[in-house]
């Protein structure tokens, strides 16, 4: 059992705890120092919630029968949060092409549907059905649902987490908006925890970050990212050593997370969800203007520029003994 | 008294870092010159064409990847016909410089990312550190400079001898020449940097020159740092005994700290008593350790025009907590005593061999114009409009062994001229911020990270 917990990831791994615990101090001291300011903020939340509206779509009906991948290898299992068992995720897995379509065009499409309907919004962990239900979460949340779909589909998918630093837009639209936060990130220089989600197709594991729909990277001015597109580098950069390959989130994640946004910092939780809704809306309205595709080719064109490689040419006068 | 003509003296003090033979337009942009920063617009366009369109042709002509880059941008050196064309040379960005291998590949990637001919190297052992490439090049006489941001990747810049002296030739003149009412070359100087003797990293590198402009150099950091050493310091540890590093240098930090605040303060009082010229170059953070000391024990001097204060690499004084300029002139002020045309900030950074300074007048960070040139770009990569702020690049004339054509992390604002002192040229706003988002970096901060027991 202790090897299938440990494979599983249901015991925290070292580099995470070491990432959780170097955040928390820098945290915790931002609260100390603050106090009248967070109890105001979460008073203020009581009044002004955000209303990020309803799911824009309905979740299939489950019926008795639809095939779902019960096998216990590894990445294809349920794990932490991650049910593909689930009724409601078998139904979705069903309605988005499993056992239908070619693997890719199975993952192309719960890609999108992960990315284009549940908005990015910082609220407690919870279940992957939750999510759905919800059509909210965090970038946890989403790959957990992405993974579970995939592997209810019968394919492998994992998450690839890790701290990172992000780029200006979203510097201003996430960190900037909430003091506390702010401090925080700027502390640390970075963000505590993102990360994207790996899908196994074709004998190769595929990067997939539904975390912004497209009318929040085009607030953000960022390319929609598609199926394989990886962000680092594009809009975030992830801290040196801190990258982790998980089947599975472990116990306890959300422990800390879920008392900090539902209840510590609650009402700079608020702050951050409306900031980002804002940025949708004035996203759609970009999006709206130019067409999705013509709005991609053209930033997309502007991202190409970014880091020139070398070819590593063996160079005579260097000797190795 | 303070020295009457600035290039003859240090050209005398600094005679190692002159080629016996200037003839290279990048040279002659340098060495020729009587002053960086007073030239009229003409002949400093005149040097800086010279010195640019040189570098640019020499990168072209000797480094594959970045022949690449060019093509890839269709241009090519007979493009570049006059100033206005300097904006067709391509900009790398400055993350380019965080993009590395490891192991011999490391190595490998170095040799490639050089525009001189790469000397012998022996690297020994199959997987090499980078301390040990780093290490392997300095034998061969290549100075791998590198610094780090908070995220923990290294950036990396190779400077061959050539490219490295007339980096230090050039630090050694921008910084005098701004404080040239106060430079005597019997002056002592405390650097509030690492020994340049026992690192790489670029800020302590960088001021090794310090040793040949003053008589007498006393170092507030004066331990081995290496690229391990740093990033550890930056929180990032890979394994068990990394992890015990971190708590020993935390641990030993506390002491450190009290004996370098102590040193300080001795040497302040040191100094006083012998009626000496004096000047700390480095990071403020640490001068202001030294400023606080020095206000809980109620003293303050009166150093007046004998003190100098140049400092570099930011202003974070604590983990989330920045120092205001004018605020920190102002200590310096009411507790050396030292006016504030003689306190002056200094732009720099390990991608470039530009060292911009503060004008004593008006604090605005002024341009060495005839070897440097700065662009200010918005997000497409169009130079903005005087007044405006945006992405501070560069076009090193100067640097020989690596492409010195770079866009960078920082945000500045440009003016076209001074609008303190008479100098021409345009100028850059006294005080330079990151770029949200942009892993926080900064010499400073690196020195903070350090030595802070936080």
């Amino acid at each position: 059992m202790f090897r299938e917990w440990r494979e599983k990831g249901y015991i925290m791994p070292a580099r995470m705890l070491r990432v959780t615990m170097g955040a928390l101090p820098s945290l915790i001291k931002v609260l100390l120092r603050h106090p009248v300011y967070v109890m105001k903020s979460n008073l203020a939340a009581r009044k002004n919630a955000v209303d990020l509206g309803r799911p824009s779509y309905e979740i299939p009906e489950y019926v008795e029968g639809m095939p779902y991948c019960k096998s216990n290898e590894r990445y294809l299992r349920p794990t932490h949060l991650c049910n593909p068992h689930a009724k409601e995720i078998i139904a979705l897995a069903n309605h988005l092409g499993a056992y239908k379509l070619p693997d890719w065009e199975f993952a192309e499409n719960v890609f999108n549907f992960v990315k284009k309907n549940i908005k990015l919004a910082f609220v407690g962990m919870d279940r992957e059905v939750d999510t759905l239900r919800r059509g909210t979460g965090t970038c946890v949340h989403q790959l957990s649902l992405f993974a579970a779909l995939c592997r209810a589909g019968g394919l492998k998918a994992r998450y690839k987490l890790y701290s990172l630093a992000l780029v200006e837009p979203l510097y201003e639209n996430m960190i900037e908006v909430s003091p506390i936060m702010k401090s925080w990130y700027d502390a640390l220089g970075s963000f505590m925890l993102h990360g994207t989600a790996e899908v196994y197709i074709d004998g190769e594991w595929v990067v997939a970050d539904p975390t912004f729909t497209p009318e929040y990277e085009a607030a953000m001015g960022l390319p929609l990212a598609k199926l394989g597109d990886d962000p680092m580098g594009i809009w975030n950069y992830p801290l040196e050593g801190t990258v982790m390959l998980l089947e599975g989130l472990p116990y306890g994640v959300g422990v800390a997370w879920n008392f900090l946004v539902n209840f510590l910092a609650k009402g700079e939780r608020i702050k951050i969800d409306r900031s980002m809704n804002e940025a949708r809306k004035k996203g759609r309205e970009i999006l709206d203007e130019m067409g999705e595709e013509e709005y991609d080719a053209s930033v997309r064109a502007k991202y190409e520029a970014k880091i020139p490689k070398i070819t590593l040419e063996k160079v005579p006068n260097l000797v190795f003994e | 008294m303070p020295v009457e003509n600035v290039k003859e003296t240090l050209d005398e003090i600094l005679h190692d870092y002159i080629p016996s033979s200037i003839s290279t337009p990048s040279e002659k942009a340098l060495y020729e010159p009587d002053t960086f920063y007073g030239l009229p617009q003409k002949k400093a366009d005149e040097y800086r064409y010279g010195a640019i369109k040189y570098a640019f042709r020499h990168h072209y002509e000797n480094n594959r990847f970045y022949r690449e880059v060019c093509r890839e941008n269709g241009v090519t050196p007979d493009d570049i016909r006059s100033i206005d064309d300097f904006s067709r040379i391509p900009l790398i960005t400055h993350k380019f410089f965080k993009d590395y291998p490891s192991g011999r590949d490391f190595a490998v990637w170095l040799a490639n990312l050089m525009s001189t001919e790469v000397p012998k190297v022996v690297i020994k052992g199959k997987n090499p550190s980078f301390d040990d490439v780093i290490d392997a090049f300095a034998e061969a006489g290549v100075v791998v400079a590198f610094s780090s941001g908070t995220t923990g990747k290294f950036t990396f810049i190779p400077r061959d001898a050539w490219t490295y002296k007339m980096g230090q030739y050039a630090i050694g003149r921008s910084a005098i020449e701004m404080l040239k009412h106060w430079y005597e070359p019997d002056a002592s100087g405390f650097l509030l940097f690492p020994n340049p003797k026992k690192t790489n990293i670029y800020v302590g590198k960088v001021t090794n020159v310090m040793y040949d402009l003053v008589k007498d150099v006393q170092v507030a950091i004066d331990r081995e740092i290496t690229t391990q050493i740093l990033r550890i310091s930056m929180g990032v540890t890979f394994n068990f005994k990394e992890k015990m590093m971190s708590k020993m240098i935390k641990a030993a930090s506390k002491k450190m700290n009290e004996d370098m605040v102590k040193r300080m303060v001795n040497w302040i009082d040191e100094m006083y008593k012998k009626g000496e010229r004096i000047l700390f170059a480095g990071a403020p953070f640490i001068l202001n350790m030294a400023l606080d000391r020095l206000e809980e024990e109620g003293k303050s001097y009166d150093f007046g025009e004998r003190g100098a204060v140049l400092t570099g690499g930011g202003w974070k004084i604590h983990e989330d907590k920045r120092l205001p300029v004018e605020v920190f002139r102002e200590r310096v002020g009411k507790i050396l005593g030292i006016p504030p045309e003689n306190c002056l900030d200094l732009y720099a950074m390990v991608e470039s061999n530009g060292f911009l300074v503060h004008c004593p007048e008006g604090h605005y960070f002024h341009i060495p114009q005839n070897y440097f040139h700065v662009r200010v770009i918005d997000d497409d990569g169009e130079d903005v409009a005087y007044g405006e702020e945006g992405r501070f690049a560069f076009l090193d004339g100067i640097a020989m062994s690596y492409p010195g054509f770079i866009s960078t992390g920082d945000k500045v604002k440009i003016h076209e001229r001074c609008p303190a002192c008479g100098r021409e040229g345009p100028v850059l706003e006294p005080e330079v911020e990151r770029i949200k988002g942009e892993e926080i970096r900064g010499c400073a901060e690196e020195m903070r990270r350090i030595i802070m027991e936080e």
